[in-house]
């Protein structure tokens, strides 16, 4: 139900930038992953996102305001619209989550069936937030055919320890620039089951990066909700000071 | 024929009045079972329906399978006036009800939040009056107030006057907290209620679910209580709604706890509570065994009566058939035999049992020990009363008179086959 | 002529009279027989009923006796842990009781997913004789229970069990993986992925909806890194009764030691005694009153057959038998009667109970959904015990005497002269 959302780290995971070299050779499936990650993340990153969440009878939209320090695992996030929401914090620290309420004073920690649901009514789950799963590291990564020649196409398998509920991943990458084009999830019995599309590539940050994420949730080959984060303004790799993240904060 | 027939039957005393006996004491016990058991199981269901849900409820398709607050329905005052504007319906108490985490101090809890209309809710729920510390919540207060069962409170270590906490997800899926001060604390005498909800009033849950719809400003209920006076009421008020709000087909592949569509249903008691109706069903399935085997006994008796009978008067009914009686005036006059043992006996069987239950309906037997505590655990008040009712009457009678003269009837047959020549050669 | 052949006479005389009169006995026999059927089958299935509840209970996770953390009886709070369980643990194996067993568990609370489906259950984590103490391994009916242990198994994976409801809403078989998600000891969110070794039917429905079984070590790893933490041990034992003895000795064993609670069936199951009580008095009820019909019918029967036979029996008087030969005869009738159609209704009634006991009663044609009750299954085996079968001999044999005494004096006291003259 609350989870401290980072929603650059719906994306994929990334563990260092992708160097020069490589565009030379023919990259292989992992190094797309990783060269991905590297793109979209920076070692920290901060900045200020809108979210539309369209569900069966409601719409809203919530601006919310993020800080992540990925080598860290730590993140923070303050609501900043609407104003029902108003000042509603997150705080996450590796596998820990808190959320804070202004309007009562109160401070919890979410913890064990919280976590069933997903944050806020969204189509992100539990997982995508605490992420306790890494799409470089427990996926393997393999081509597969592809329709549309000016794109990768790569399946990712979860690794056979690795506690993931999706039973198979497919990225479409741009072969231009390796960004991410669409990323299809897949259940036990390979029905699509979710969709994260990327659009509206610019520059934010100083990178060329995909500023629009929609995730869809499918049903019975329906779309029964949508997630759509928009970046307004983010900044990378500058330093973030560690009260940041800390429960203090929370309050602030 | 009638003078014959009620001679005939005082011919043998003795076993005349043996049958009689068997079929009014065998009305006596079974009026009494079925008046008792009938009881028993109104109160099981009474005290559940007074206690939570009341005989009917109005929801949204989908609702009843899937109890969340995203299946709030949309209530417009027409409707909510068309409801207070149907026959035999005294009360509509619309009402929230959702999920959520109630915590105090360290200690917090999952549990059902119900929020409702305090005033309406009187009339058709009675939570009232099972107020032990504080008060109930107050309808002119625009605070927001709470009531939480006695184990709860226990379990959290809730006095009234204490404010509580309560964690809940919203309609749109975003999370709220709601502080509640807690006016009151009940006992329920039910599992559930005292252990796991907090009732809180409407703005409370307004504010704490948000199941509105922001923009046309129509109000959302996750179902709508109505109160009527009796259970007969009740199925014929339910029979109406259920005419008025039909089902929904569900589409190809849909569930209905997923369905898009969010028409209005009725709800009837049995829906709302499944447990109770197994345990009721459970219980007459013994119990029709019971009977069974009594209605058999009772019927062999009769049976035993009309061959008996029969038999001792061969060479009478041989010379009747001589002289050329219709067989089947005398299988009449047979019949009318075991009829003017039967009526009476099951009349005066039945009056005796109804007696019975009647005084003890208006004197209660309350159980102690572990027998009460068992029914205290289970959720009910420990006690056994019989309730009196037609149609159980009815049923008594007829289970008794039904089968017995049948068997009278197969077994009066037999004059069919009397050979007089044969019967009068054996002079 | 001396008492034995005297016996013997009655024995000759009464039978021969019962076999006369083939129509009355034949009333009195089926009426006995419908009697006792009716006793029996409502007991076996009350029987049926109250094992159903009883045996579902223990079977079930609940056992004859449990050792738990102090406080536990009041509290009923999830996630307590015994102190010092492998000293427990010892002490239980030096005073072994006999015909018991025991085996440890691990409880927790936690999260199954796999793509969309998520479902709050409970974890339970077992050890290998958790065969002994509950049917879960009975439950089994597709792929394997846990133990023995599997080799082979990815490291970083663990075994599970789940039940059918969820096995078929989340479709999945033995083979297929899920996720397992708890907050481990320190708060923090952790996940698995547990393999399904074997898919169990409880017949109760929150038991499959809502438990996931797992290895005590594994669970406990999971939760805490260390694979030594328990929640309580199970007992059972051979039958209620002997649940009463195993708390007795384990008191005894564990006599002051203030940091764990001995628990009983019945202290676990408050309701348990109550309605034993309620079964027992009701099941009286319906003797009872089964029984009263039957005496009906028999009196009557009796009473007739000494009315038909007035002249001989007052030629009997008037050659000189002796009143009490007659009173015994008559008495002796009504028993033989009896007991016949008692045997007849037990075998017949017998009959369909085995029939039942073997194929089971499935009581959702009567009703849906009955298995939502919790503590019944929806099919029950109804079954009797000597000792039913012996009190639906003996209160039909206690009626046959007393609904004849009556005509048996009747016949007695029938003057020889009236007797011969009135036919």
């Amino acid at each position: 139900m609350n989870y401290s959302l980072k929603f650059s780290g719906i994306m994929i995971s990334f563990l260092f930038f992708l160097s020069a070299e490589s565009v030379f050779s023919e990259p292989s499936a992992k190094e797309i992953i990783k060269t991905i990650e590297s793109k979209m993340k920076g070692t920290t990153s901060q900045g200020k996102y809108e979210i539309t969440i369209a569900r069966s009878r409601s719409k809203r939209t919530l601006l919310i305001e993020s800080w992540e320090d990925s080598n860290q695992k730590k993140a923070f996030i303050k609501i900043l619209k609407p104003k029902k929401d108003k000042g509603i914090t997150f705080l996450k620290i590796d596998q820990n989550l808190w959320q804070y309420f202004p309007e009562v004073g109160k401070e919890i920690k979410i913890e064990g069936s919280m976590l069933q649901g997903n944050w806020m009514g969204s189509d992100m789950t539990n997982d995508d937030l605490v992420r306790a799963t890494s799409i470089i590291d427990d996926y393997t990564h393999d081509f597969v055919n592809s329709n549309d020649q000016s794109l990768y196409k790569v399946e990712l398998v979860p690794k056979p320890h690795a506690a993931v509920i999706w039973s198979r991943l497919v990225m479409h990458v741009r072969k231009s620039d390796i960004l991410p084009v669409k990323q299809e999830f897949y259940d036990h019995k390979n029905r699509l089951a979710r969709t994260m599309g990327y659009s509206e590539y610019k520059n934010m940050g100083g990178r060329i990066i995909p500023t629009i994420f929609t995730v869809k949730t499918i049903k019975g080959n329906r779309v029964i909700s949508s997630t759509t984060l928009k970046y307004i303004t983010v900044l990378f790799d500058r330093p973030i000071s560690n009260y940041i993240f800390s429960r203090a904060n929370l309050r602030r | 024929m009638l003078k014959v027939s009620f001679r005939n039957i005082f011919r043998n005393k003795r076993r005349t009045i043996i049958t009689f006996i068997l079929i009014s004491v065998g009305s006596i016990i079974f009026s009494i079972f079925r008046f008792v058991s009938f009881g028993v199981h109104q109160d099981m269901i009474w005290h559940v329906v007074e206690l939570n849900t009341g005989f009917i409820q109005i929801a949204a398709n989908g609702w009843l399978e899937n109890p969340v607050i995203e299946r709030a329905m949309d209530t417009t005052p027409e409707l909510i006036q068309e409801l207070k504007n149907m026959e035999k319906i005294h009360a509509v108490a619309p009402r929230i009800a959702g999920h959520g985490l109630i915590s105090y101090r360290e200690n917090s809890r999952f549990i059902s939040v119900l929020g409702i209309d305090a005033l309406q809710e009187k009339k058709i729920t009675t939570i009232h009056k099972r107020i032990t510390e504080g008060s109930y919540l107050n309808p002119e207060s625009d605070k927001h107030q709470g009531i939480i069962g006695y184990k709860l409170a226990r379990h959290l270590g809730v006095s009234p006057g204490d404010t509580v906490y309560i964690i809940g997800s919203q309609f749109d899926g975003s999370m709220r907290v709601l502080s509640v001060e807690i006016s009151g604390i009940y006992k329920a005498v039910d599992v559930e209620l005292d252990m796991s909800r907090i009732i809180i009033n409407l703005q409370a849950a307004r504010q704490l679910f948000s199941p509105d719809d922001p923009e046309s400003q129509i109000k959302r209920y996750t179902s709508i209580a109505l109160g009527v006076e009796h259970y007969r009421d009740a199925e014929d008020v339910y029979g109406r709604l259920s005419e008025k709000f039909p089902i929904p087909e569900l589409e190809k592949d849909e569930d209905r706890e997923n369905s898009e569509n969010y028409d209005p249903v009725a709800l009837f008691w049995e829906d709302l509570n499944p447990g109770i109706v197994q345990m009721v069903i459970l219980d007459e399935i013994q119990n029709d065994l019971f009977y069974g085997f009594l209605l058999i006994i009772i019927a062999f008796g009769v049976l035993n009566n009309v061959q008996m009978s029969i038999h001792e008067r061969n060479r009478e009914l041989g010379i009747l058939l001589a002289l050329g009686t219709r067989p089947r005036d005398l299988v009449a006059m047979i019949l009318l035999e075991t009829l003017i043992i039967m009526i009476p006996s099951l009349i005066i069987g039945n009056a005796v049992g109804t007696g019975i239950c009647y005084y003890w309906y208006l004197n209660p037997i309350v159980l102690g020990g572990d027998f009460g505590q068992m029914y205290i655990d289970m959720g009910f008040e420990p006690i056994l009363r019989p309730i009196l009712d037609t149609f159980q009457l009815w049923v008594s009678i007829l289970s008794i008179f039904v089968p017995s003269m049948t068997l009278a009837l197969i077994a009066s047959r037999r004059v069919f086959k009397l050979n007089p020549v044969q019967i009068i050669g054996t002079l | 002529m001396n008492f034995f052949e005297t016996i013997l006479m009655i024995i000759k005389i009464g039978f021969r009279n019962i076999v006369r009169q083939k129509k009355r006995s034949a009333l009195i026999i089926s009426s006995a027989a419908t009697g006792v059927i009716g006793i029996i089958f409502t007991i076996a299935l009350i029987n049926a009923f109250f094992i159903a509840m009883v045996e579902n209970g223990i079977k079930s996770g609940l056992g004859h006796v449990q050792i738990r953390p102090a406080g536990y009886e009041e509290s009923r709070k999830m996630g307590m842990l015994l102190q010092d369980p492998l000293s427990i643990q010892i002490n239980i194996e030096d005073h072994k009781i006999k015909n018991t067993h025991f085996s440890g568990r691990f409880e927790r609370e936690g999260i199954l997913r796999i793509a969309s489906f998520t479902r709050g259950v409970l974890f339970i984590g077992i050890e290998e004789n958790e065969k002994k103490v509950s049917h879960y391994s009975d439950w089994t009916n597709e792929g394997e229970f846990l133990f023995p242990e599997k080799t082979g198994l990815h490291p970083g994976t663990v075994p599970c069990m789940i039940g059918r409801i969820n096995a078929e809403k989340m479709e999945v078989a033995p083979g297929d993986w899920a996720v397992l998600s708890l907050s481990d000891q320190t708060g923090t969110y952790r996940s698995v992925r547990c393999i399904i070794s074997g898919i169990f039917s409880s017949s109760v429905e929150p038991i499959d909806k809502y438990t996931v079984i797992l290895t005590r070590r594994d669970l406990s790893e999971f939760y805490s890194e260390k694979d030594d933490l328990y929640s309580y041990f199970v007992f059972l034992g051979e039958s209620l009764e002997h649940a009463e003895k195993i708390k007795g000795s384990l008191q005894n064993t564990f006599s002051g030691n203030s940091e764990i609670e001995i628990l009983s069936f019945s202290d676990l199951e408050k309701y348990f005694s109550g309605t034993m009580e309620m079964v027992d008095v009701f099941s009286w009820i319906f003797y009872l009153i089964l029984l009263i019909g039957v005496a009906l019918i028999l009196f009557e029967s009796i009473t007739m057959s000494v009315f038909e036979r007035m002249r001989e029996l007052g030629i009997m008087h008037a050659i000189g038998s002796r009143p009490l030969f007659i009173f015994a005869m008559v008495i002796y009738e009504s028993i033989l009667l009896t007991i016949i159609g008692s045997f007849l209704g037990i075998a017949l009634g017998g009959f369909l109970i085995l029939f039942f006991n073997i194929y089971g009663l499935n009581l959702s044609y009567f009703s849906e959904g009955i298995e939502s009750i919790g503590k019944l299954g929806s099919t029950v085996y109804p079954f009797l015990t000597p000792l039913n079968i012996l009190e639906a001999l003996y209160f039909p044999f206690l009626i046959s005497i007393a609904s004849a005494i009556f005509p048996a004096l009747k016949a007695v006291r029938i003057s020889p002269v009236k007797a011969i003259y009135n036919r």
